[in-house]
């Protein structure tokens, strides 16, 4: 599982007081602006201008948004020096976060991305991933219900593309 | 999952570190193996993980950095397998060869043992007293004690109960015939066959002698005073074919026996030219020659021509099996001897007055036989034209001074002599011995001798690596031959 470490090392942004998020389905948040700024997106938003007091977020529905909102309070808290919060704490904290049905999960995803919250994407991303492993293409198809679109040429194509890891 | 953008799809199979869950994800849908197709990185990781960071360190100090930056990593990591296996096979072979040198050491070892433990072959005592005693002194005592008592006219002391049936001349091919055949039952390498065809120059002689007597000529040759056409009885192609057909007879099937012989046949056209063609052809220019310039009699042709003719190619084709190839050292070995006795003959012959075609005849065998006579090249059949060399010209002239036969003898016993050394030498153990030992040793290290090959970290299944280590191996192999 991914850590907030990157989001820790990066400088924390000099903001003060709030600003409101408004999710794609009208659902506002009301959020310190340096824990908004955890996302890279609101954060340029806010370095472009300052006095902004909502931020539009088209593309991010309000279940979404309130989980990233409070993965970046609860990071922007335990990555303080005198928070007191271990790394096992966050470990733990992150992997309980994202124990969430798989359409939130892949929600969390594209929030993420679309938020530019590394961390968030890298531990949805992980998440993701440990349930991809060790699993044929029939089972990943079954679990995330995806359509085979591949041709049987197509199939052979990547068979004999990727041979060398099957020696 | 489908909409998830195509660096997000990267990212996930990016946590995974894995090129089968690549392989698997890439399977899964086309959108899937677009996303994965075409991040580098991901592929480029999905190989540290398989093969590890050294494999691509090693792969660039090969030199495919360039490669590594201008394809896309799925043929890199083409690339870099290949080159991994490369260096794979490399360890491998080197592995092998360590093994095959302790093997060697192994197998001389156990050579060493055998030969300490079975000594000489009985073979190996008979050709060292037959080659180096009874041989040199046959040739050095018996042949010039025949001669000298054939120059002294005692033939008919000797010959007394053959005299009416053969001739002289007869006489000393039946002794040639006997020694020949001596050396032809003391070389285990001679075909029978050889020894049953030698049998025809008695039986040629014979006719001819008997032709001849009907045909009130008698081959009648002396030093210098050649026959003609004026002779009685003239000209007769009888007299010119019939000996070198039968020479040719001997030399096809002696020059079939080096060819047949697997110690000559490294070289089959050498061998044939120089063994057989040169010398027919040769036969047959003498014969045009001697038809042309209406030369007579047997005696010259074949004494005086064909017989140094025929020793010089068998020179040349002695330079080439002789174990010392060295111009150098192949003249100081063969002809350090034999020249000094060629050169005193030959001064000896001019302080004689004896005539160029003595001189030649003296000289050059001296100095072709002890290189026909070395051990690669046990040529019986040579003795036999050593014989005939001998006995021909003595018997028609009875006027060869016995220094030329003791220039031959000396030249031949050098040969012999040199020829035993070499063969009471270790010996070398056959082929069949040789076999066995190495059975011996595979069976009892085998496992050690004849490792599996190089395991592999995966199951094998042909691919371009495997087709490299393919034509690598075929590539080792062309250059070893």
């Amino acid at each position: 599982m991914a850590t907030p470490a990157a989001a820790a090392a990066a400088p924390a942004p000099q903001l003060e007081g709030d600003i409101k998020l408004v999710s794609e389905d009208a659902h506002e948040f009301v959020t310190p602006k340096n824990v908004a700024a955890q996302c890279k997106m609101i954060k340029t938003m806010l370095e472009v201008s300052e006095e902004q007091e909502f931020i539009n977020l088209p593309n991010v529905k309000g279940k979404e948004l309130e989980k990233v909102i409070e993965y970046c309070r609860y990071h922007v808290q335990a990555d303080k020096p005198d928070s007191g919060v271990s790394d096992n704490d966050k470990k733990t904290w992150d992997e309980n976060f994202v124990k969430v049905d798989k359409e939130t999960l892949f929600n969390l995803i594209m929030a993420a991305n679309y938020l530019d919250v590394k961390s968030l994407l890298d531990l949805t991303c992980a998440t993701v991933a440990n349930m991809l492993k060790n699993k044929t293409p029939e089972e990943i198809r079954r679990e995330f219900n995806i359509k085979n679109d591949l041709t049987p040429e197509e199939e052979e194509e990547i068979k004999r593309e990727s041979a060398w890891l099957y020696q | 999952m489908e909409q998830l953008p195509d660096e997000v799809v990267q990212l996930i199979f990016h946590h995974l570190h894995s090129g089968s869950a690549l392989v698997a994800g890439s399977l899964t849908s086309r959108k899937f193996r677009d996303a994965l197709w075409s991040s580098d990185p991901l592929w480029r990781e999905a190989f540290d993980h398989e093969f590890g960071s050294e494999a691509r360190d090693a792969v660039l100090l090969h030199g495919t950095t360039r490669k590594m930056q201008t394809t896309q990593l799925r043929s890199q990591a083409q690339i870099i397998d290949d080159m991994v296996w490369r260096q794979k096979y490399a360890d491998h072979k080197a592995f092998l060869k360590e093994v095959d040198q302790d093997r060697s050491r192994r197998i001389e070892k156990a050579i060493q043992q055998m030969k300490k433990r079975y000594g000489p072959r009985p073979e190996d005592w008979f050709n060292l007293i037959a080659w180096g005693f009874l041989s040199p002194i046959f040739n050095f005592v018996a042949i010039p004690l025949l001669v000298v008592l054939v120059i002294l006219r005692a033939e008919n002391i000797i010959t007394w109960s053959l005299h009416a049936v053969l001739a002289p001349a007869d006489f000393l091919f039946l002794c040639g015939f006997c020694f020949f055949g001596f050396f032809i039952l003391s070389d285990r390498h001679v075909p029978f066959i050889l020894f049953c065809v030698a049998a025809i120059f008695p039986v040629a002689s014979a006719t001819m002698h008997w032709a001849a007597a009907r045909a009130d000529w008698i081959v009648a040759s002396s030093g210098g005073a050649l026959p003609s056409a004026d002779t009685p009885g003239g000209l007769n192609w009888f007299y010119i074919f019939t000996p070198a057909m039968v020479m040719a007879l001997i030399i096809l099937v002696a020059s079939a026996r080096y060819v047949f012989n697997s110690r000559h046949s490294s070289n089959f056209f050498l061998v044939f030219i120089l063994g057989g063609l040169a010398p027919l052809l040769a036969v047959a220019f003498l014969v045009l020659l001697a038809y042309k310039l209406q030369w007579g009699g047997p005696g010259f042709l074949f004494t005086y021509t064909f017989i140094p003719l025929w020793l010089v190619p068998v020179g040349i084709e002695a330079f080439f099996t002789h174990p010392c190839r060295h111009p150098i050292r192949f003249l100081l070995l063969n002809l350090a001897i034999p020249v000094p006795i060629a050169v005193t003959l030959v001064l000896v012959a001019l302080r004689l007055d004896w005539g160029l075609v003595h001189m030649g005849f003296v000289a050059i065998p001296t100095l072709c036989w002890p290189v026909a006579s070395t051990p690669h090249m046990p040529i019986p059949s040579h003795d036999f034209v050593a014989i005939l060399t001998l006995c021909w010209p003595v018997a028609s002239t009875q006027k060869v001074p016995l220094l030329c036969l003791s220039g031959w003898g000396v030249g031949h016993w050098f040969g012999r002599i040199r020829r035993s050394l070499a063969q009471s030498a270790p010996r070398s153990l056959t082929e069949a011995e040789q076999r066995r030992i190495e059975t011996t040793l595979v069976q009892t290290y085998g496992a050690f001798i004849h490792p599996p090959r190089a395991s592999r970290p995966r199951s094998a299944a042909p691919n371009v690596a495997q087709l490299e280590i393919a034509r690598l191996e075929t590539t080792e192999a062309t250059m070893e031959l």
